[in-house]
């Protein structure tokens, strides 16, 4: 997280820091509600949050958490850079959700090693694809018109 | 029974009726209640609610159960996957599979 704070001001015509405080802190934010989405609401939601897989509850949890965290920060979404940031911490999130979410398989007593084997080799390509392109969007966003402002 | 269900038609668990005795142990040792005795014999009740934790296999007698046990947790499938012989956590025991 501090990474992402830190790498958030490089390239922004308002100055590095000023970049940090925007772009670093939404993506810090985006990240803490993923894991938070994973972390605390899954297992505490479990038995209530639709699918069968951990990975599609942490989704399902993570995918509105990230979205409303991100729109409460960015409100002005219309501008094409804008939307690429936000659509890329929006896949970077969800994946880092379902991610977190799925690593609580091994705490629930009612799951199995066929079935956590089954869920991984459909959910880990998707998080890591998921994660790898929401960066390369959130990175690409700084070249943008616009972006880099 | 917390009635979570995970993953519908995954679990290895095999059950060879003809081996069967009919002791009954399978269905007290079973956590999630997978078995039933029905004329004398075991049946599986409920194959969807079979963890893999293998406690059928390892007291069956006659050796009719067969499960390939282990924990269901994803940080263990991941340290497997890399190689890590060292970690605790390990998705396979050995010591239980059938």
């Amino acid at each position: 997280m501090a990474a992402i704070l830190l790498l958030g001001g490089l390239g922004r015509s308002q100055g590095y820091w000023a970049g940090v405080v925007d772009h670093g802190i939404t993506g810090v934010l985006a990240l803490a509600a993923a894991a938070f989405a994973g972390t605390v609401l899954t297992p505490l939601l479990l038995p209530w949050l639709p699918g069968r897989a951990f990975a599609v509850k942490g989704v399902v949890i993570g995918l509105p958490l990230v979205l409303g965290t991100l729109a409460l920060r960015s409100p002005d979404i219309g501008a094409q850079w804008k939307s690429l940031e936000v659509v890329g911490w929006l896949l970077v999130g969800t994946a880092l959700a379902a991610f977190l979410a799925m690593n609580f398989t091994g705490a629930s007593t009612y799951t199995s090693l066929s079935g956590v084997r089954k869920e991984m080799r459909f959910a880990v390509p998707l998080q890591i694809a998921a994660a790898g392109v929401g960066l390369i969007m959130w990175l690409g966003s700084l070249w943008l018109p616009g972006g880099g402002s | 029974m917390t009635g979570l269900v995970y993953l519908a038609d995954v679990v290895t668990l095999q059950l060879d009726q003809e081996l069967c005795i009919g002791c009954g142990t399978c269905e007290i040792v079973c956590p999630h209640a997978v078995f039933q005795m029905t004329d004398g014999l075991a049946e599986v009740r409920d194959r969807n609610a079979c963890m893999e934790c293998g406690a059928c296999a390892l007291n069956c007698e006659t050796e009719a159960i067969t499960v390939r046990s282990g924990v269901g947790c994803a940080s263990a499938v991941i340290s497997e996957s890399l190689g890590r012989t060292d970690s605790c956590c390990r998705a396979v025991d050995d010591s239980t599979t059938a």
